[in-house]
């Protein structure tokens, strides 16, 4: 089966500053893949490259066999995206902004705006989705930013530290949306510091550090592989390494 | 092109719920109906200054020699389209922090096609320095144009030429940006903006040492020798022959030339950017902006200078290309017409650099405003202070530009000594005070929640406003006024941004709850806010009556009066009662004791309008009013005088004011709040009678206060106006 995520010699260079070194990474179907790292290590310059927002210095990343920077619009197509730090429209209520994105993928039509209303009652949602963002906490950007990211049932998700923010029943429910996500056959990829998190919910893991992606495999892999018995350790032991 | 216009229409509907969201979170239902009112007024008195501006200088200028017309109009149209591409470039170039549609994670997650993001940003880039093409091109062309057509013509045709020049320029900037970004980022994306706007402001110099007071009389000029053969290059050329209806085809066709194959390269620029997205300049790590050491103790007001320097670098140059336009227009006047800028321009000018100025700042603060608010007093820095340290900043890059333009400019009349002293301190008081309300005034409008953004979008407006109309009023006043009438003003301008910092404070101090100062209605501010609504009211009505019946009759009193009566009465009707009092007096004693001292007011203002003014008594403002017109409006206007104005005044300065003004000052000195509104009625009553005004309201404040009735100082005010209006009737007879 073709990988629906793939990258080959991924590197992407901010001057003399390496945020990405030669990353190669192919993830089938359904795979829900976790990427952790220190702060800084390159796991959001990962995903903004996937996302076409970063041209690669070196390589090429693919979605679905399209390529993500020379066919940028494409690809957005069929990945849905949260930031980590989720800027939005502040004059317009979760409604409209979640109107207005569907139009703008044209796909503001009757069923979808059904799926918004599920998944805004799902994460405990619904009411603030009549308010201004401005009014929004940060744990309700990120709720938007979600319901945003998955409104159009994209084949992919790229989302940048979905759980931070969230409190623990909400973090809960979005672990199993992005299972069922996944059991729908959509490839998730998921940075984040919290390792119980990506040990519960990843078939596998990526450990980035410093721009290079030290480890790849299931949990249990990963861990065999630093000779740990906990992730936090094998985090410890993988990032300490020069 | 169905999914461009689907996207495009998406943008546009969002744009706009956007903005009447704004509208109505910062500034309430209401805001729908007065902002429109408002922006539309103030687009009205625009034109009508820059007409007669433009008009009076072809006049003086004796610019109808066709062929020296058309030289010099197509020179500074074509200088001028060139300042406005730069000033466009240096507001598009984003700053680090910036925030526009394109950057937010929302929008730049969505697969949105090249034709809309081009489109979407031209639209933008289309709003960026509008202003300056409404307060420059838009006055020169109409002049230009008004040479040769009738008034419908010349206001579709400078319509049309503003558009044409503004969507060029935004083109042709919003290309080269995009061209920029790819290779430039951090300080030089900066340095490129400091750059670009210098330029802007060299070509404005250039425009006004070779526009329309300096070339357009060039002593150098040969007159009779027809147009010179290098201004036929010139790109706007042909479009200012056509426009005066002297048609030539080949002069037409190149000045398009000039503006469409600009265009058609921006064009292709940024159709190739669009379907090539490269790197944001946002996204790539911030280059270092320290040194590796810690600073010395930031003080507020080092604190506040150092946000902004970062935050809008190219402010700290802006004195210095304001003194070489300003000195440019000096030498520029003096050359063409051998004598200085009479008074009336001088100070307009000053105002209009002042304008400039605030849009500036104002336009800087967006996010460092929000900044300051949180970081001086998360370091323990009052609020009070944090207001007092944006001002003082806002002053210093503010004065050096006022004061250097006065002396540039007024530097070859050599006028009296005390004359030049008295007008550089009025001019650095007015500003002080207006900087003051500026500060103030974005206080009050910040949101306090850390996570959110300002409503400055929709504030900025109301801020510049603040900032710059009681500075520009007031530089105006003094040119005119003796140093005993602007001192008053400047009192009340100080009392209302003491007010609103008042409020600002007070509602800053319960944080994280926009409406958290339980005492918000009862403060100075509102009071003070509907007073400044009345006297705006007055002056429309009195400007449309204008239009109706002839300048300075009694029906155009009469309206302005009507309008400011209606608007206090409706704001003090209620406002009043949050401070009623328990009587102490009958109501027969408070009337009689009121009616015993309006005659005593009336019997020594006369005194006092004789032996001090030096005039009768009968040359009180409303007797002279009365003396006019007809039985008709004498009887309309003595009902007016003698009931509704006391009314109104006595509800608002002796039963609203004073008691808000006593919310906002502490204990100790709440007792005294009847000075203040006693000082602002006074002057609301002219010059030349302060005294007697203002003893007068100290009498009727003393007078409510012991009866606790407002009929006491009603039948004051009711039994001076009316034999006021006696006197003068009786002596027109």
């Amino acid at each position: 089966m073709d990988p629906v995520l793939e990258a080959q010699g991924l590197a992407k260079h901010f001057g003399a500053k390496v945020a990405l070194a030669e990353m190669s990474l192919a993830l089938p179907a359904g795979e829900i893949f976790g990427l952790l790292g220190p702060n800084g290590a390159g796991k959001s310059t990962t995903i903004n490259l996937f996302m076409g927002f970063l041209q690669p210095t070196r390589g090429w990343a693919r979605v679905c066999g399209i390529d993500c920077s020379r066919d940028t619009r494409d690809a957005m197509r069929l990945v849905g995206h949260m930031p980590e730090e989720p800027s939005l429209f502040e004059n317009l209520t979760g409604r409209e902004t979640a109107a207005f994105a569907l139009t703008m993928r044209g796909e503001d039509h009757p069923p979808r705006r059904r799926d918004v209303d599920l998944l805004a009652e799902r994460l405990g949602f619904s009411a603030e989705m009549d308010q201004l963002v401005a009014g929004y906490s940060m744990g309700m950007r990120k709720k938007l930013a979600l319901v945003l990211a998955l409104a159009h049932d994209p084949r992919v998700l790229l989302l940048d530290e979905p759980t931070n923010g969230l409190d623990p029943v909400v973090a809960r429910e979005v672990r199993e949306i992005l299972r069922e996500r996944a059991a729908r056959g959509v490839t998730v990829v998921l940075s984040t510091h919290l390792l119980d998190v990506a040990q519960r919910v990843c078939n596998r893991l990526g450990l980035i550090v410093r721009g290079q992606l030290r480890a790849v495999g299931t949990p249990d892999e990963v861990l065999a592989r630093a000779g740990a018995a906990s992730l936090e350790d094998a985090f410890l032991a993988l990032t300490a390494a020069p | 092109m169905s999914e461009v216009g689907a996207q495009l229409r998406a943008v546009a509907a969002m744009s706009l719920r956007g903005a009447v969201n704004s509208l109505r979170r910062r500034q309430g239902a209401g805001a729908m109906v007065v902002f429109p009112v408002l922006v539309v007024f103030l687009l009205v008195e625009l034109a009508r200054f820059g007409s007669r501006a433009t008009d009076g200088m072809r006049l003086s200028l004796s610019l109808s020699s066709p062929a020296r017309g058309t030289h010099y109009a197509a020179l500074w149209l074509s200088l001028l389209a060139l300042g406005i591409a730069a000033l466009k470039y240096a507001r598009v170039v984003p700053g680090r922090g910036s925030r526009r549609l394109l950057d937010t994670a929302v929008f730049r997650a969505l697969p949105v096609s090249p034709g809309t993001r081009v489109l979407v940003e031209l639209a933008l880039a289309n709003t960026h320095a509008a202003g300056f093409v409404l307060l420059v091109w838009v006055p020169a062309s109409w002049g230009l144009i008004r040479m040769h057509h009738g008034p419908a013509a010349a206001l579709a045709l400078t319509a049309l030429s503003a558009l044409v020049v503004n969507g060029a320029a935004s083109l042709v900037a919003v290309a080269l940006h995009e061209g920029a970004s790819n290779r430039l980022r951090g300080r030089g994306l900066d340095v490129v903006r400091v750059l670009s706007a210098s330029v802007g402001a060299s070509v404005i110099g250039l425009f006004a040492a070779l526009g329309p007071i300096g070339a357009g009389v060039s002593r150098n000029y040969r007159p009779g020798t027809g147009i010179p053969s290098w201004t036929h290059r010139l790109p706007l050329h042909g479009l200012v022959r056509a426009a005066r209806g002297d048609v030539d085809v080949t002069a037409a066709l190149t000045s398009v030339a000039w503006i469409v194959v600009p265009c058609a390269l921006a064009l292709l620029a940024l159709r190739h950017r669009a379907r090539h997205p490269a790197d944001l300049s946002l996204d790539a790590p911030p280059a270092p902006v320290g040194d590796g050491r810690w600073p010395e103790r930031l003080t507020p007001v080092r604190a506040e200078w150092r946000m902004l320097t970062r935050q809008a670098p190219y402010l700290p140059f802006a004195p210095l290309a304001f003194l070489a336009f300003f000195f440019a227009l000096g030498k520029g006047a003096r050359s063409a017409t051998g004598s200085p800028l009479p008074s009336v321009v001088l100070f307009g000018l000053v105002g209009w650099s002042l304008l400039v100025m605030g849009t500036a700042l104002s336009g800087a603060a967006s996010r460092r405003w929000r900044r300051a608010l949180w970081i001086l007093p998360a370091h323990g820095v009052d609020h009070v202070a944090a207001i007092r340290a944006v001002t003082l900043v806002h002053v210093a890059l503010t004065l050096p530009i006022a004061l250097a333009t006065f002396v540039v400019l007024l530097q070859p009349a050599q006028p009296p000594a005390v004359f030049f002293a008295r007008q550089l301190v009025g001019l650095a008081l007015a500003i002080a005070v207006g900087q003051w309300m500026q500060a103030a005034t974005v206080f009050h409008h910040i949101d306090p929640a850390p996570d959110r953004l300002t409503g400055l979008s929709v504030g900025a407006l109301f801020i510049v406003l603040a900032s710059v109309l009681p500075a520009a009023a007031l530089t105006v006043t003094l040119s005119a006024f003796p140093l005993t009438s602007w001192g008053p003003l400047l009192l009340v301008v100080a009392m209302m941004a003491w007010s609103i910092e008042r409020a600002a404070v007070q509602r800053l101090r319960s944080v994280r709850d926009p409406d958290g100062d339980p005492d918000a209605a009862r403060r100075t501010w509102p009071a003070l806010r509907a007073f400044g609504f009345a006297l705006l009211a007055q002056l429309a009505a009195m400007q449309s009556a204008e239009t109706l019946f002839e300048a300075g009759t009694t029906r155009q009193v009469i309206a302005g009066l009507c309008a400011f009566v209606l608007v206090l009465v409706a704001a003090s009707w209620r406002a009043w009662r949050r401070y009623a009092v328990a009587p102490r007096w009958s109501a027969a004693r408070s009337v009689g004791a009121g009616v015993l001292a309006g005659a005593l007011h009336f019997a020594w203002s006369s005194q006092y309008a004789r032996w001090v003014v030096g005039a009768s008594a009968e040359a009180n403002p409303l007797a002279a009013a009365v003396r006019q017109g007809d039985g008709v409006q004498r009887a309309g206007f003595a009902l007016l005088a003698v009931l509704v104005v006391p009314l109104a005044e006595e509800l608002y300065f002796r039963a609203w004011l004073p008691n808000a003004l006593a919310t906002d000052l502490s204990p100790r000195w709440a007792r005294y709040s009847a000075v203040p509104a006693a000082a602002l009625f006074a002057t609301v009553h002219g010059v030349a009678t302060w005294p007697v005004a203002f003893a007068g309201a100290l009498l009727a404040s003393w007078l409510l206060a012991r009866s606790g009735r407002v009929a006491s100082c009603l039948a004051w005010h009711v039994t001076n106006n009316a034999l006021v209006i006696a006197v003068a009737l009786l002596g027109a007879r």
